[in-house]
């Protein structure tokens, strides 16, 4: 192993492992085109976890070192997810880049008006209303929506957060 | 585990900072706010790094991570990552994540909402109309788009980010907004 020791091993199977799930994701992604994306993120991302794990359990033969190996990979593992996610998110959900997108198709330049209803109109809602009912934190009542037990579960702790931080309503 | 019980306490102690700022400070740049008090710990975070003994006075020695320059590198990586991943990311989804106003709008609703109550409801009745203006206003500031009348344009800026967005969209097959 040379100069690496066992944690400098696991952050680096880490990081490796982690390469190989973002190049995956977007192969996945380009390649299939799959509806359910968050699915292909979570998989690739729990399949990253188990090939860290086993590549430790091989590199490491250190027992007594191996506690300390698996932290160091769980923490950089979740660190670079939790940097990951978000410009994942902002590349393919943001509003802002949504528009920023419509205006370069449209030579540049847009009314204001149909860049609003393109990107930020009711279309924009029921298509976040569809998500939240196929995650199960909305459901349909008729033609109106209800939120679920498990909606409330989700949103208690942002509003607990909200007024902590007295951040009025926001959105 | 030095490098992650110092990250994760000045983390904590962040956090308390960001909280007093926010509810003794009125600002309309919150974020930039976050980002000034996580840089001005980073120093901090060094000082404590440095002056605390490698086992802190109660870990076993199985779990120090040697050599030194990699368990400081670990500690403000994992303070970065708690930051910019943590703290800032539920900054962004309570003051501006749209699912989650949705959510909220329900949640405050007695009985269920129709698309039409929703956006006209939208944060406590600006509506949806404010909430996206809102967003146009943050492109103007970062100097990606003009706002000319009723007209939006994009900046040479603007316009290099919107291709590189786009690019990366195709690749990623997202549909079509």
């Amino acid at each position: 192993m040379g100069a690496l020791t066992p944690p400098m091993i696991a952050a680096l199977a880490a990081g490796i492992w982690f390469g190989m799930f973002v190049a995956t994701q977007w192969g996945v992604l380009h390649l299939l085109s799959p509806s359910r994306r968050a699915r292909v993120l979570v998989l690739g991302y729990g399949g990253c976890c188990i090939g860290c794990v086993i590549t430790i359990f091989q590199l490491v033969d250190v027992t007594s070192m191996r506690p300390l190996s698996f932290i160091f990979a769980s923490m950089t593992a979740g660190c670079l997810f939790v940097l990951y996610a978000p410009f994942y998110y902002v590349v393919t959900n943001s509003l802002s880049v949504q528009s920023m997108v419509l205006l370069a198709e449209g030579e540049g330049r847009l009314a204001r008006k149909d860049l609003r209803e393109k990107a930020g109109g009711h279309r924009l809602l029921r298509g976040r209303l569809e998500t939240l009912v196929k995650s199960g934190y909305v459901v349909k009542d008729g033609a109106a929506f209800r939120i679920t037990r498990r909606g409330r579960w989700l949103i208690g702790p942002f509003l607990r957060l909200k007024t902590l931080w007295k951040l009025g309503p926001g959105g | 585990m030095k490098a992650i019980i110092v990250a994760a306490l000045v983390t904590a102690v962040v956090a308390g900072a960001v909280t007093i700022a926010f509810r003794w400070a009125t600002t309309r740049r919150q974020a930039a706010v976050m980002v000034r008090i996580s840089l001005g710990f980073v120093p901090v975070l060094v000082l404590v790094w440095g002056a605390t003994p490698d086992d802190l006075g109660f870990l076993p020695p199985t779990v120090l991570a040697e050599p030194q320059w990699f368990d400081l590198t670990a500690c403000l990586f994992f303070y970065t990552a708690a930051f910019c991943g943590g703290l800032l990311q539920l900054y962004n989804l309570a003051e501006r994540g749209l699912s989650l106003r949705i959510l909220a709008e329900l949640r405050s609703s007695d009985r269920p909402m129709t698309v039409d109550e929703i956006a006209e409801g939208y944060s406590e009745g600006r509506g949806l109309a404010w909430m996206y203006d809102k967003r146009l206003e943050g492109l103007t500031q970062h100097g990606l788009v003009v706002v000319d009348g009723e007209e939006v344009r994009l900046t040479a800026r603007g316009r290099l980010w919107a291709r590189r967005f786009a690019r990366l969209r195709r690749f990623l097959r997202v549909p079509v907004p």
